[in-house]
């Protein structure tokens, strides 16, 4: 336990170092301004989705410029020849992407409070933020394993922001008839989105279930089965 | 003194090669040595090292680590280990002692790494960040990085690279304080000299076997001319002569030479190390 700490505490102050957190807290600052300018129903509409972006898809572009620095400077392979099993490292690497987006979600959510009011459900929205990061960064682990450096995992990124945010899009404008609207839950973004809405509105129930059990299972299947083997592959070849 | 490693028939193939890299090599690592390993770029020499510090597998043959199979040492095997790669590898953007203070909380027991800083002349620059380091600075910082746990075996790849004579001194005096201690150490170098001054034992590698494997002493014996020559002054000018090693003590023409003349030098014919990685690989070392 002394020696997870440990790897958290430096993957955070790493991150500190790295700037990252830096300009994390940048981004979720303009969305302050964002909410501050807005009126409280825009407020309420717009908070999940600025939630959303900062711990599900921002997470992923940090923890990957992350991971590249640390990939040149070889030390994930120092790692290696340390007492410390990798799925330790892999851990506290999750753990400081939740430290970042936990912090969005201070920012984000703190400012809708002191700005509209208290309109969120706090504890549902600390277990959602959770289940978000933990599957948005298992799909991020993914492409920044398979990517040769961190352009290349923009790229794929791109990819994955068009594929998971076309049917938030899609919903947003009518396009998705509503016989078909439960295939747009398979995008695990819009799956958050829903989440993250029914901590400010009523949400069907069926849809918060379904979206829990599927944000469970992603990482639940990912990490172990392909994130964890890959990292290990990546950690050995340097 | 017992062997620290036992490698029997080693065989090992990267799963993109054809061939084998390694092909079937055996040698002893024998406890409180140092042992050279030493051969050109592509002889096998990493990846024999990557093999023994466990970072690679798939091998066949046989290796044991104080007389249990390498395969039943899990991560417990690096508290009692330490290796240093030949590239230096710390975060850039964390200062020196921040950086040994992350990679020491890793271990169960710790060495004084503020005295080891010291001793390899960072500690005014410990609190600089190490992407301010020179080559040389990140060397050493790595050098002090292997030895964080107290290691009973040190894998070190090229440690001395890089590095000014006078801090490449204190490096080698270091490996030879630790042997003194009783510590193990493995060596990777292409440099004669430190092989010269460090090593009790050396195997020489190519194309993945072991082509020669002997003290370095022995060696110069295989390989050196029993010859001793002379060079001296006489009114024809400067004149050098050879005479056989064997019976030098009784060999008048000798004898004579040294009374009769002004003798300038004396040289044995031993050849040196690099003649000798030249003639056991085949090949000039090109890494």
């Amino acid at each position: 336990m002394n020696k997870m700490l440990h790897l958290i505490k430096g993957e955070i102050l790493r991150l500190v170092r790295y700037k990252i957190i830096f300009f994390a807290v940048l981004v979720s600052a303009i969305w302050v301004i964002i909410i501050a300018l807005s009126d409280e129903a825009t407020a309420l509409a717009l908070g999940p989705s600025l939630i959303l972006m900062d711990a599900g898809l921002m997470s992923v572009i940090l923890l990957g410029s992350s991971f590249f620095l640390e990939q040149q400077e070889g030390t994930l392979h120092a790692l290696l020849v340390t007492p410390v099993q990798l799925y330790k490292v892999l851990i506290a690497k999750i753990c400081s992407a939740m430290f970042m987006g936990f912090l969005s979600l201070i920012i984000v959510a703190g400012s809708i409070l002191i700005f509209h009011g208290p309109m969120i459900s706090i504890l549902p929205i600390i277990f959602y933020t959770f289940l978000v990061i933990l599957t948005h960064t298992a799909i991020g682990f993914l492409l920044i394993l398979h990517s040769r450096d961190f352009m290349a995992m923009l790229v794929k990124y791109m990819g994955m922001v068009l594929l998971f945010m076309l049917p938030v899009l899609l919903v947003a404008v009518n396009v998705v008839p509503d016989e078909y609207e439960f295939l747009t839950l398979l995008s695990p973004s819009y799956a958050g989105q829903v989440l993250f809405q029914s901590t400010v509105k009523t949400v069907e129930t069926w849809k918060v279930i379904f979206s829990v059990s599927y944000l469970a299972l992603i990482p639940g299947l990912l990490y172990p089965l392909l994130v964890y083997k890959q990292f290990v592959k990546v950690a050995i070849e340097g | 003194m017992s062997n620290a490693f036992v490698v029997k028939e080693l065989r090992f193939k990267y799963p993109k090669n054809n061939d084998d890299t390694i092909q079937g090599i055996s040698f002893q690592v024998e406890e409180g040595k140092i042992f050279g390993l030493l051969g050109p770029s592509g002889a096998g020499k990493s990846t024999t090292q990557k093999i023994l510090s466990k970072l690679l597998e798939d091998y066949s043959g046989e290796i044991s680590y104080y007389g249990k199979d390498l395969k039943n040492y899990h991560k417990e095997f690096y508290e009692e280990v330490g290796v240093g790669f030949e590239m230096p590898v710390h975060f850039n953007k964390l200062t020196a002692l921040e950086n040994l203070k992350y990679f020491a909380g890793l271990y169960k027991t710790n060495i004084d790494y503020i005295e080891l800083l010291t001793r390899v002349g960072l500690y005014e620059a410990r609190n600089q960040l190490v992407g301010e380091f020179s080559k040389g600075m990140k060397v050493r910082l790595n050098f002090v990085r292997a030895l964080l746990n107290d290691p009973k075996m040190i894998f070190l790849d090229e440690p001395t690279a890089g590095l000014d004579p006078k801090n490449a001194k204190i490096i080698k005096d270091m490996i030879l304080e630790f042997k003194k201690q009783g510590k193990t150490i493995f060596v990777t170098t292409h440099l004669m000299g430190d092989v010269e001054q460090l090593c009790d034992y050396v195997v020489f590698m190519h194309k993945g076997r072991i082509t020669e494997t002997s003290t370095v002493r022995d060696l110069k014996m295989k390989y050196g001319k029993k010859e001793l020559k002379i060079e001296y002054y006489n009114p024809d000018g400067l004149k050098s002569e050879t005479y056989p090693l064997d019976k030098i003590g009784t060999n008048e023409a000798f004898l004579n030479a040294l009374k009769k003349n002004e003798i300038e030098t004396i040289h044995s014919g031993e050849t040196t190390l690099e003649d000798i990685f030249i003639k056991v690989t085949g090949d000039v070392d090109n890494e």
